[in-house]
């Protein structure tokens, strides 16, 4: 049979699951024999690229690697000097993850097979629309047959839902990982589970607890010396082992070498190390809280990412819930083991075999709409007296999918010939458009000689599959205008060909 | 015509107008068959000996409810007897131009619908074509030529005021513009003027708004003061910085250009006598910011109160540091006159957004983030606090420039500082 692949592209690591004949997932190795791979690149100047541990080694030997690129995935790095361009071609987050998918493609296609019928990509809860396409893109550049993706949170939530018999009820998924935190309330009622909430916060994981570390050591360090820390002379990690290290112990040494002299070796308490991540705790606080407000009647909290190891982490979640969460697996792996039951349930039925239909189809899952998606319309601003073009939403955020929704608007001018249509995205019902992302922007002709106040209907549908489709029509004349926006932009082709320039090893 | 959106709110006033057509297409209708004249000239000639009276208008005061609705106060202008101009050797259809002028003033009524307005501008107008109108034609009872709703009527000055009614009879290209027939006199075949109501008494509008002429003369003193208050908040620290006076500069061109000629001017003239006598108060004796505030208050529109917040957050920006006073006080400003909580806090987000060399830190946070320990509870300041949080934390995923998005995590940090803070 063809294999069914989920993928977990972390900030600090990647994960490879795949469903075995059986339809149990299971975490594939990388060549290494690595569960994780980390998610690092070290290209040279022969354009051979180096991913993972071996990435890594380059940087202890002083050469330049890139990490933690996911957190840029889907922004504009145009202007961002840790990206650039490497002989006249361009290094993206894009570019990178591509690299690292490659890779593990490779690997993947070297232990099993590389007869791979579908394969879902996962992503943080919180990311808008541009950065899952993103996210999406590179694993179709790195060539994987990439069918759909999927919340981090929500993957974890199915395999739970497959692997741990929960109980009916509502539970917490809190997903704290390498460089984002997430969080997702579901429902599990017999063999249905439904995503009934979602948020997450883009700049808060392990690394951001790493730099805070960071920021404590040097702050020692000039004490002692009167210097700050050279980076370039530290060994590559020594800022996730100390935290690893104090995640056990309510003590560490941690020895930073200096240019002239013997390293200094410096103590760091469990104490201060909580006291330095206080503030990203409290970010993550802040989002339960609202959450437990909404849904008092959450019964468990299932924890997931390396970083719910922090003990600072868990007793936050176990204050704010009022409850002890519980570490089911291994908390690295669930997303990917998730991502791959996933690729199963919406794989066409003819990819699985009896056992894997089976087991699948004890697993229903149901899944929402992320955010809040509408049109610009002209309203009226109380404060200001004056009409102005704000969003004005037709889906909300947490409406169950599929999802059709027609809302009625209407026309300004006399003799409009020309309506302006906008489809808008936004975590929250912000107000302002500038603070909204925009999908996709076009034009609804009209007949001339028209009075204002003519309708229009707007149509807004979430298919299954999570591609949203909008069309917008006037009636009496019979014109309309429609537009599916896709998760999974269309290959570029030029991008592809950049790629292919390199050498992944 | 240029596309200019789309609009949610036309159901209420659709539903109005729709049935004020219905209300007036009916007497419409017998405007134009009885003006057409029936069978042979003999037969109209005729009419004139079967009673048609003579030529007169009425203003009604009146009340009509709408299918479903509340019942609405109208004036309705009226006519009977003879049209007193017919399409005769012209050979034109004829149109009739309803306005209504302030008789003090002599100025034109405001309307708020559009289908009741002139072409260009808002003043009152109700014109409606009687079409090919042969000699002799006239209506033997009173017939409706047009509605006004009273609700929907500015006149230029406050309170009770006596109105004219002036019917047009008129070429159907003719425009009236500003209360007065734009082209030359070729185009109008006659006027009337109507003063009194039906009942005999003067044609009265009871206006509990302000007038236009009055709010414009209010919106000029609150101008000025928005003016002063400007000066005071860039003068927080002695001195008017480059940038600050620039705002200001800006700010008084923009409101001088409204205007034209002499008038422009006057409020020219007013303005930077106002900034002169703001900058020698600020340097001298100081500005008390209060009285100036509560008349602000008083005498501005909504408008006028939120084009003073504006300003009052340019200047507030304009030297790249949000002193925690200067932005203590823009929160006053903007509460005492009545902008919401979080208006205000859109206001000032944009500009933190779109100066990212701001300087936002813990000794501005509480007035950046609009929370006041001293006159808001625990409680209160924990929900401001994830209010603004969850506010940030989508915004983060929607900002286009690295700067954009370093300053709203910068936002983010700061709230939960303050969280630990508040809320630990």
């Amino acid at each position: 049979m063809a294999e069914l692949v989920g993928i977990d592209l972390g900030t600090t690591n990647t994960v490879i699951a795949y469903l075995d004949e059986s339809g149990d997932p299971r975490i594939q190795v990388n060549a290494a024999g690595e569960n994780l791979t980390p998610s690092a690149v070290y290209i040279d100047e022969q354009k051979n690229v180096l991913v993972g541990t071996e990435a890594i080694k380059q940087a202890e030997f002083g050469f330049r690697i890139w990490t933690e690129f996911k957190r840029d995935i889907g922004n504009d790095v145009s202007n961002n000097e840790k990206y650039g361009t490497i002989q006249q071609i361009e290094i993206t987050p894009e570019v990178l993850s591509t690299f690292v998918l490659r890779k593990l493609k490779h690997d993947f296609e070297m232990a099993r097979s590389s007869d791979i019928s579908n394969t879902a990509i996962t992503y943080p809860a919180n990311y808008a629309d541009e950065r899952r396409e993103a996210t999406l893109s590179s694993g179709k550049l790195a060539d994987w047959p990439v069918g759909l993706g999927i919340n981090e949170p929500s993957a974890a939530a199915l395999y739970f839902a497959m692997k741990e018999n929960l109980l009916p009820g509502k539970y917490a998924i809190y997903d704290f990982g390498g460089g984002t935190w997430d969080i997702s309330i579901i429902e599990v009622e017999g063999t249905e589970t439904t995503v009934v909430d979602t948020s997450g916060i883009v700049q808060c994981g392990g690394k951001d607890f790493d730099e805070k570390l960071k920021d404590l050591v040097n702050e020692k360090f000039m004490s002692e010396t009167g210097v700050a820390i050279e980076e370039s002379l530290q060994a590559p990690g020594i800022f996730e082992g100390t935290k690893k290290s104090l995640s056990i112990r309510d003590e560490t040494n941690v020895a930073i070498r200096q240019q002239n002299g013997p390293p200094v070796t410096l103590s760091v308490t469990r104490a201060e190390f909580e006291s330095a991540i206080s503030t990203l705790i409290a970010q993550t606080e802040i989002v339960c809280s609202s959450l437990f407000t909404k849904y008092p009647d959450i019964v468990q909290v299932l924890l997931v990412g390396g970083s719910t190891r922090v003990p600072a982490v868990k007793q936050s979640v176990e204050k704010t819930f009022g409850k002890t969460p519980l570490s089911v697996g291994n908390p690295d792996e669930v997303v990917a083991l998730g991502a791959a039951i996933y690729a199963g349930l919406r794989a066409e039925s003819t990819s699985l075999n009896q056992a894997q239909s089976e087991l699948l189809s004890k697993v229903n899952f149901n899944e929402i709409a992320n955010h809040y998606l509408g049109v610009s319309a002209l309203q009226l601003n109380e404060s200001s007296g004056n009409f102005e073009s704000q969003p004005s939403y037709i889906i909300n955020k947490g409406t169950k999918i599929p999802c059709t929704i027609t809302e009625p608007y209407y026309t300004v001018a006399y003799g409009q010939e020309n309506v302006k249509l906008e489809v808008l995205q936004a975590s929250i019902p912000e107000t302002d458009k500038r603070f909204v992302n925009v999908l996709w922007e076009g034009n609804l002709p009209l007949p001339s000689g028209l009075k204002e106040g003519e309708r229009i209907d707007v149509t807004f549908e979430i298919s299954e599959d999570g591609v949203i489709h909008c069309s917008f029509s006037h009636e009496p004349s019979g014109r309309n205008e429609k537009v599916s926006l896709s998760p999974q932009y269309e290959l570029n082709e030029a991008k592809k060909s950049a790629i292919e320039a390199f050498f992944v090893e | 015509m240029e596309a200019v959106g789309i609009i949610i709110f036309f159901l209420f006033f659709g539903s109005i107008i729709s049935f004020v057509w219905k209300v007036v297409s009916g007497s419409g209708k017998a405007v134009i068959d009885t003006a057409r004249g029936q069978g042979t000239l003999g037969e109209n000639i005729g009419a004139n000996f079967r009673g048609i009276p003579e030529t007169a208008f009425r203003v009604v005061d009146d009340v009509i409810t709408p299918e479903g609705g509340d019942p609405l106060d109208v004036f309705k202008f009226e006519m009977r007897g003879l049209i007193p101009v017919n399409s005769g050797g012209r050979g034109t259809n004829i149109s009739v131009g309803i306005s209504l002028l302030d008789d003090e003033t002599k100025m034109p009524v405001m309307c708020l619908l559009d289908d009741f307005q002139e072409l260009r501008t808002r003043f009152f107008l109700s014109q409606r074509e009687l079409g090919h109108v042969p000699p002799d034609s006239g209506f033997k009872s009173w017939v409706t030529l047009g509605i006004a709703f009273k609700d929907t009527l500015t006149p230029p000055k406050s309170g009770n005021r006596r109105l004219i009614t002036l019917f047009r009879f008129m070429h159907p290209e003719a425009e009236i513009h500003g209360g007065r027939l734009e082209q030359d006199s070729s185009y109008l075949y006659n006027v009337y003027s109507q003063s009194t109501s039906s009942n005999g008494s003067p044609i009265r509008l009871d206006f509990d708004g302000v007038g236009y002429v009055d709010a414009d003369e209010n919106s000029e003193i609150a101008q000025t003061l928005a003016l002063k208050l400007a000066v005071s908040l860039a003068m927080v620290d002695g001195e008017l910085h480059e940038s600050e006076g620039f705002a200001i500069k800006n700010w008084i061109q923009k409101y001088v250009e409204d205007f034209e000629g002499s008038r422009r001017e006057q409020v020219k003239s007013t303005m930077n006598g106002t900034l002169e006598e703001a900058y020698r108060d600020a340097t001298t004796t100081g500005i008390d910011r209060e009285p100036l505030l509560l008349e602000l208050a008083e005498v501005g529109t909504k408008i006028d109160h939120y084009e003073t917040l504006e300003l009052l957050m340019d200047i507030m920006a304009a030297d790249d540091e949000a002193h925690a006073d200067e932005l203590a006080f823009v929160n006053h400003v903007g509460s005492e006159l009545g902008i919401s909580t979080q208006e205000i806090q859109r206001m000032k987000d944009l500009r933190f957004i779109d100066n990212d060399q701001m300087v936002i830190t813990e000794n501005n946070a509480e007035q950046v983030l609009g929370i006041d320990p001293d006159t808001m509870s625990r409680p209160e300041i924990c929900q401001k606090l994830e209010h603004e949080f969850l506010t940030w934390n989508s915004r983060i995923q929607s900002l286009d420039t690295l700067e954009e998005r370093e300053t709203a995590q910068n936002m983010l940090n700061l709230i939960s500082q303050a969280q630990i803070r508040y809320c630990g």
